[in-house]
This record gives structure tokens, C-alpha cells and sequence, in this order.
């Protein structure tokens, strides 16, 4: 099974500021999990009123298909550097 | 199979067969054990390619008045995967667009034909891509799947 991303590690690097830090995205996701579930019933009724007009299957693939783009950001890794400035991004 | 050969062989020293049929019995075997090694090449585990990769290197040559950006850039295949997958969810309308505008362009394809085995196909292609690009000052772009 596939799961939300836990943590992001930002670093920016310029000639005014140096910082790091790392976000915990596993109490984010948390959050949004307990949202999600207060919102559910709200959810499935306009995924069943939509449903005849074709639109409510759409919705429910683009849930799905959001779910799975947020787990698939694990591994991904951004590094961006020039002579004054680095931005790097990691998801894990 | 190299069993099968030998017996071949051994009946038609005996006389039991001509060579004629020796010869379409060999092919025979010949024939069969092509097919085996096929099966057993296409069992073979496909590679597991799990990142896009982009990098841009500054060139040697490159002064330090452009800002030469050192860029490095690891994408999964999964979210590959999963954004060529939003295409499933463009309207029916937007696609006779996407459809009308590419005929207008003289290419006559039909986006509405991509199916998800299609895209499957050419995610795993992509593993055999590697686009290297040198700039005129010696800057470097690559792409490829790691």
C-alpha cells in the first residue's frame, strides 16, 4: 500500500538568510485525514447526486487520482543552485 | 532437446527415417526451442526504473556575470505515472477540442484512441530515453530515467 509522504526538508541558501527545516507533513496529513472523514458523508451524497450526469464518476476518479499523485511525491528531490542562492526540496 | 537431437540421428543411421524427414524433424525441434527461448526472454523481469532525472550543469566556459544555475531534479516514475493518468479526467468536450485543434495543425490523431495499457507501454519506453544537450558555452542539460 502507498502512503502520504511523512516529511519535507526545504533548504534555502542566500546571501541574506540560511535556513533548513523539516516540515512534518505526517501530522498535516493527519489533519486532513480527520477532515476528510468529518467530510465524507457530504462527499459521497454529491458523488451520488452527480452520479446520472456522468460528473460524479469523474469526481470520484479525481479524488482517487489526487490521493495517489500526494503519495507519489515521495523520492522527489529538487536542487537548484547558483552562485548566491540553493533551494533544495526533498520529499520522503 | 539435444536428447531429441540424438534420436533423430540414430534413426536415420539405423534407416528407420530418410534424411528428408530427419531434416523436417530437426527444423521441427530447431522451431520449438526458438519459441521456449522467446517465452523465457519475455519472463524475464522488466527494469525497475523508479526516477526521472533532469540535470543542468553550468559550462567551464560560462562566466560568472550569467549566473549559471546548477539544477538537479528527481522526479518518481510513479507521479509520472500518476499525472499521465489525469488525463483520464479531462471532459469528453475538452478531448473533441484537443481533437479539432491538432486536425487544424494537419495532425490527424485522436487523443480520445490513448488507452491505459498505451500509456503504460510508453511510461516503461521512457526507460530507454536519454536526451543529452550541450549548450555553446558548455552548459550541459541531460535527461534520463535512473
Amino acid at each position: 500500500m502507498n502512503w502520504p509522504p511523512m516529511l519535507m526538508h526545504v533548504k534555502i541558501k542566500n546571501p541574506k538568510h540560511q535556513f533548513g527545516f523539516w516540515l512534518p507533513l505526517f501530522l498535516i496529513v493527519l489533519v486532513a485525514f480527520v477532515f476528510v472523514i468529518a467530510l465524507l458523508p457530504v462527499i459521497l451524497l454529491v458523488i451520488l447526486l452527480a452520479w446520472p450526469t456522468g460528473w460524479g464518476r469523474w469526481m470520484a476518479n479525481a479524488l482517487k487520482t489526487v490521493y495517489i499523485m500526494l503519495c507519489s511525491l515521495r523520492g522527489m528531490k529538487v536542487d537548484i543552485q547558483n552562485q548566491k542562492e540553493t533551494v533544495f526540496i526533498s520529499v520522503v | 532437446m539435444a536428447d531429441n537431437r540424438k534420436k533423430i540421428l540414430e534413426m536415420l543411421e539405423k534407416k528407420k527415417i530418410s534424411a528428408d524427414e530427419a531434416y523436417r524433424l530437426l527444423s521441427a525441434v530447431d522451431a520449438k526451442e526458438g519459441v521456449q527461448e522467446e517465452n523465457e526472454g519475455s519472463k524475464a523481469p522488466k527494469a525497475n526504473h523508479k526516477y526521472l532525472r533532469v540535470t543542468i550543469t553550468p559550462g567551464e566556459n560560462q562566466d560568472s556575470s550569467d549566473h549559471p544555475e546548477r539544477v538537479n531534479v528527481r522526479v518518481p516514475m510513479s507521479l509520472v505515472r500518476a499525472g499521465v493518468k489525469l488525463t483520464a479526467l479531462i471532459p469528453p468536450e475538452t478531448l473533441d477540442k484537443a481533437n479539432k485543434a491538432l486536425h487544424d495543425k494537419g495532425i490527424n490523431f485522436d487523443v480520445r484512441s490513448i488507452k491505459p495499457d498505451d500509456i503504460e507501454d510508453l511510461i516503461e519506453a521512457l526507460g530507454d530515453m536519454e536526451i543529452d544537450i550541450e549548450g555553446s558555452k558548455g552548459e550541459k542539460v541531460k535527461v534520463f530515467v535512473e
